[in-house]
Order: C-alpha cells, then structure tokens, then sequence
C-alpha cells in the first residue's frame, strides 16, 4: 500500500470515529463519507462494506477494514480509532523494515564489490612480484593467494546470495513491525467478539486459515505472549486479555520502530564519516607527496 | 515478550481481578516451567508488593503507589508507556556522539601519520632555511580533544541530573498519570490527596469532580514541555560537538598548509 491511500484510510476511519462519537449510526457515517471520495480502491472498499451493512451481514472478507465496517453499529468510536491508529503504525513500521532493508542491502553491496575488486587487483599486483623472487612461496601466502582467486567467483556470487536473502528478510524482530501488526489485529480480534461474533468467526476475521489465536500465522505470537493470553482468557476473560496483550504490543512495537530508525541513522552517520574519511584523505595525501618531494 | 513484562501483565490482571498476585505469579512459574519469578513470589507473600515489582521491572513510583493501591498498575501504566523517556534524548545525542569520535579518531590517526612523516621534513627545512617555527599538527587536538570529552561528560551528566528541567517536568507528568491512575481505580479520596501532597507543585484539590481528566491533561502538556526541551537540547549539543569537531579538523589542516606556504621555494 502506499503512504497515500493508508493516509486517506486512516483519514476515513477518524472521519467515521468522530460521526459515531456523535452517535451517526455507521451506515449514514459510511454514506456521508463515500459522497466526499472520488473513485478509488478505498472507495470500492467502503461501498462493499455499506452493501454488506445493508444486507444485514457481518460478513468475513479478506480485507480487515470492510470486515470491521461490516460489524456496523458494534464499532465504538473508540475502537474505530485504534483501528486507525493500528493501521498508521503498521504502515510506519512496514516502512522502517524497507529502510533499514535498504540499508543493509548498499552497506553489503559495497562490501562485496569492494572484496571483488580486491579479489581481482591483488593477485595481479603481486603475482609478477612474488614471482620475480625465484622462489616457491611460504604456504600461507599461497593460501592467501589461493583465497583470493577463489573470491574471484565466489564474491559475486555471495553478492547474489545476499542480496537475495536480504529481499526476503523481513527485518520484522527489528522494526517493530510484528508487535504493531499482531497489535492492531488482537484489537479487531477484540472488538469483534464484543459485537457478539463467535471466537472461531472473529479469529477468522483476522487469519482464515488459524482455528485459535495462539495459532495464527498472520498474528504471529511468541512463546510468552501465547502462554499469557491462555493464562489470562481463562482468568479474565478473552477480550480483556486481548486488549491488554494488544496495548503492550502497541508500546513494545513503538519502541522497536523508534531504535530500527536510531539504527538506521547510526549507519547513516557511520557511512558519512566513511565519505568525511575519503576526502580527508584525498586532502592529505598530496602533503604526503610534496613533504616527500621536499629533499 | 520477555518473562518480566509476562510477570508485569499477569500481576495486571490479577489485581483487575482481585486475586492474589502472588498466587498468579506461582501458577506463571508453573506455566513456564522454571521459577522466573520465584524472588518476586516471596517478596509479593511476605507484603512487600512494592519490592516485587519493582524487581520485574515496574517504574519505581507505580510500583509505590500499587503497594498501596494495587489495582493502579492497570489504570497508570499505559499512560506511563506513553510519556516520553529520556531513550529520545539519548538516541540523537548517540548518533552525533558516534560521528564526532569517528571524525575525531581519523584526525588522530592524520595527524600521527603527519607528525612521522611531514613534520621531520619541515624541521629540516627550518634548519636549512633558519626560518622560526615549525607548526605541531597536535596543537589543535590537544586543546580541542579534551573540550570535546568535557562536553560530552557534561552532556552525560546533564541528560541524567534529576535537575535537568525535562527530567524534572517527566518526573511531574508521572506523578500526575499515577495520581489520575489511583483515581480512575477508584482508590480512596484520602490517599489520592495523599499522594497528590508527596508533590507540592501538583497544586489540586482532590473533591475536584474533574480531576482525573485535570490530571491526565496536566501530565500530557508537562510531557510535551518536556519532549520540547529536550529535541532543543539535542539541537545545541549537536551545534556545539559538530562545531567544535570540525573547528578542529580545520585547524589540523590549515598548521600543515601554513607551513607548507613559508616554504614556497622548496618544492
């Protein structure tokens, strides 16, 4: 998805928060806001949860935001909000993973190149020399040698292995990106079973494919935070659970994507120096000539 | 999730629910297989809530409040989560940290190579040329070098002193969710106003109808406050180290052109 269209998502989910918070019901706070958009896939989305509303179906559909707006009046202004929240801090999360993706892919392609370049330049350089010695070289420099045209094949083709393993890296334990996303779903979870669905129709709502909570995929819960929603749906209730789980999901998730952007930075900062190192050294070394050249 | 923040929302829930926290932990123990918060158990059976979570890491001042009042925990922490912590101002001042040291150590290492290798040239010149001085690429590193550290060391203590005004307004704004939290828990009026006493800036009355939402407003506009203070000293600490580190490499520099220009019919 783009910036743009969870932007006007996330707009539309507070436009509607604000009409139900002045007791709309959710099909005339739908229609109201679908005169305003212009043809878009966020229209088509809204239209489809206005037709599902009309038909009286809480219908599921693999789209989490006409499966919330296909509840109805069972969506509280404020869990329409954390609906939104959750969606903008998926996005943003989803966006940290692709930056620090990025920077990790340029930081490894230059490492390489560089070993690729050496790989190449080294043994031409020293070969003629080694060689006007006339004698057979120490083992380790052969060794060395040895590597070296090795790298010749292997680094480009660790270039490719890495670049590939770092596009299917989703970078998720980093960024933040799992604890907002699992956040924003235990809290749809969560409001769907208040609208009175069943727990196996609201798990559905989430991940078709899970029969419970604690084994979805799409919501992807460590050890822990499986081991306390049992605990604490038998004790207080799965909804109240859920929400607690999905609240410190929300603050571990913002915590995460604010250090994967420290991170982000800090390599940013290191590469500059490397860049401030490059020119320095540019600017010193003709004193290095001229010193020498002082006799 | 680590066990700790498990123990923290299990001890949540059980004090939402009106149970003992002790006995939830122990069934956590159970759970988990190992006893992660055994210490915790014992501290929590023998009365000394406060110590226990504090040793799962709750904030120091929630965990007082909840050894009065346990069920605050649930209603103050997510306002607690929601402040801003002094990571925020931490997290630039590293990454400028990092930069200044890098630069710095490269114009270590650049001026080493250029007292080995450049300054026995020049000396020899100067003895040839009887000319007067001969310029130390160390001069500037030697003064700036430990004005940087001092700066840094300053900054250090700074960010962390109970009297820097940001600490001073987050210390505030977390007194003034806990005290919304106790009310909102529906702790008793005599131990909200309590509480409310232990900080003399907070000036409130606890039979204000609106306190609560009083409480929670005053702790968002200390925070803000706060957040401010800190992005603009971030910004002056970022001025001066940045300043000081390329005053410094353009110092190191220029000795060595300097020099290079008495001797213009050496080359």
């Amino acid at each position: 998805m783009t910036s743009q269209s969870v932007g006007d998502e996330v707009l539309v989910l507070r436009q509607l928060a604000a009409l139900r918070r002045a007791n709309w019901p959710l099909g005339d706070a739908l229609g109201f806001v679908l005169g305003d958009l212009g043809e878009s896939a966020l229209k088509t989305k809204l239209s489809n949860a206005q037709a599902n509303l009309q038909a009286g179906e809480h219908a599921a559909s693999a789209d989490v935001l006409v499966a919330t707006l296909s509840r109805g009046d069972a969506n509280s202004a404020d869990s329409l909000e954390l609906v939104a929240d959750a969606r903008e801090l998926a996005f943003e999360a989803a966006q940290a993973t692709r930056r620090m993706r990025t920077v990790i892919g340029f930081l490894v392609t230059l490492a390489l190149l560089q070993i690729t370049a050496l790989a190449f330049r080294l043994p031409a350089v020293l070969a003629p020399l080694f060689a006007s010695f006339g004698q057979e070289l120490p083992p380790a420099t052969q060794l060395a040698l040895g590597t070296l045209k090795a790298l010749q094949v292997g680094a480009p083709v660790m270039l490719v292995v890495a670049l590939a393993i770092i596009t299917k890296t989703r970078f998720r334990r980093w960024s933040g990106e799992r604890e907002l996303t699992s956040a924003g779903l235990l809290w749809q979870w969560s409001s769907a079973l208040k609208a009175g669905l069943s727990d196996a129709a609201a798990v559905r709502l989430i991940d078709a494919r899970a029969s419970s909570l604690q084994t979805s995929d799409t919501l992807a819960l460590d050890l822990n935070e499986r081991l306390y929603l049992t605990l604490a749906s038998t004790r207080d209730g799965a909804t109240q659970a859920a929400d607690r789980l999905a609240s410190h999901l929300l603050t571990r998730g913002r915590e995460l994507a604010q250090r994967s952007r420290w991170v982000v930075a800090l390599i940013g900062t290191v590469l500059t120096v490397l860049f401030v190192i490059n020119v320095l050294g540019a600017m010193y070394l003709p004193i290095f000539s001229i010193a020498g050249a002082i006799k | 999730m680590n066990t700790k923040e498990l123990g923290r929302l299990v001890a949540e829930g059980a004090v939402l629910g009106e149970r003992n926290v002790a006995a939830d932990w122990a069934e956590l123990n159970v759970l988990l297989g190992r006893p992660v918060m055994g210490p915790a158990v014992t501290l929590a059976n023998s009365g000394r809530l406060e110590q226990a979570l504090r040793f799962i890491g709750t904030d120091s001042r929630l965990a007082k409040a909840a050894q009065t009042w346990p069920r605050v925990l649930a209603s103050a922490r997510p306002g607690l989560d929601a402040l801003p912590t002094r990571r925020s101002l931490a997290v630039p001042l590293f990454t400028v940290a990092v930069y200044c040291a890098l630069l710095s150590l490269v114009q270590l290492v650049a001026a080493t190579l250029l007292s080995l290798k450049v300054v026995p040239v020049f000396v020899q010149m100067s003895v040839d040329f009887h000319s007067a001085q001969v310029s130390d690429p160390f001069e500037a590193l030697r003064l700036l070098m430990p004005l940087q550290l001092m700066l840094w060391v300053l900054v250090v203590w700074l960010a962390r002193s109970p009297r820097a005004s940001w600490n001073d307004d987050l210390a505030l704004a977390a007194h003034a969710v806990i005290g919304a939290g106790l009310l909102e828990a529906k702790a008793p009026r005599a131990l909200v106003a309590g509480w409310l006493a232990e900080e003399p800036r907070l000036v409130a009355d606890s039979s204000h109808v609106e306190l609560r939402d009083d409480l929670r407003a005053v702790a968002t506009s200390l925070s803000n406050r706060a957040e401010a203070r800190m992005k603009r000293f971030a910004v002056g600490v970022r001025f001066a180290a940045l300043a000081l580190v390329t005053v410094q490499g353009l110092w190191v520099l220029s000795s060595i052109y300097r020099q290079l220009s008495l001797f213009p019919g050496a080359l």
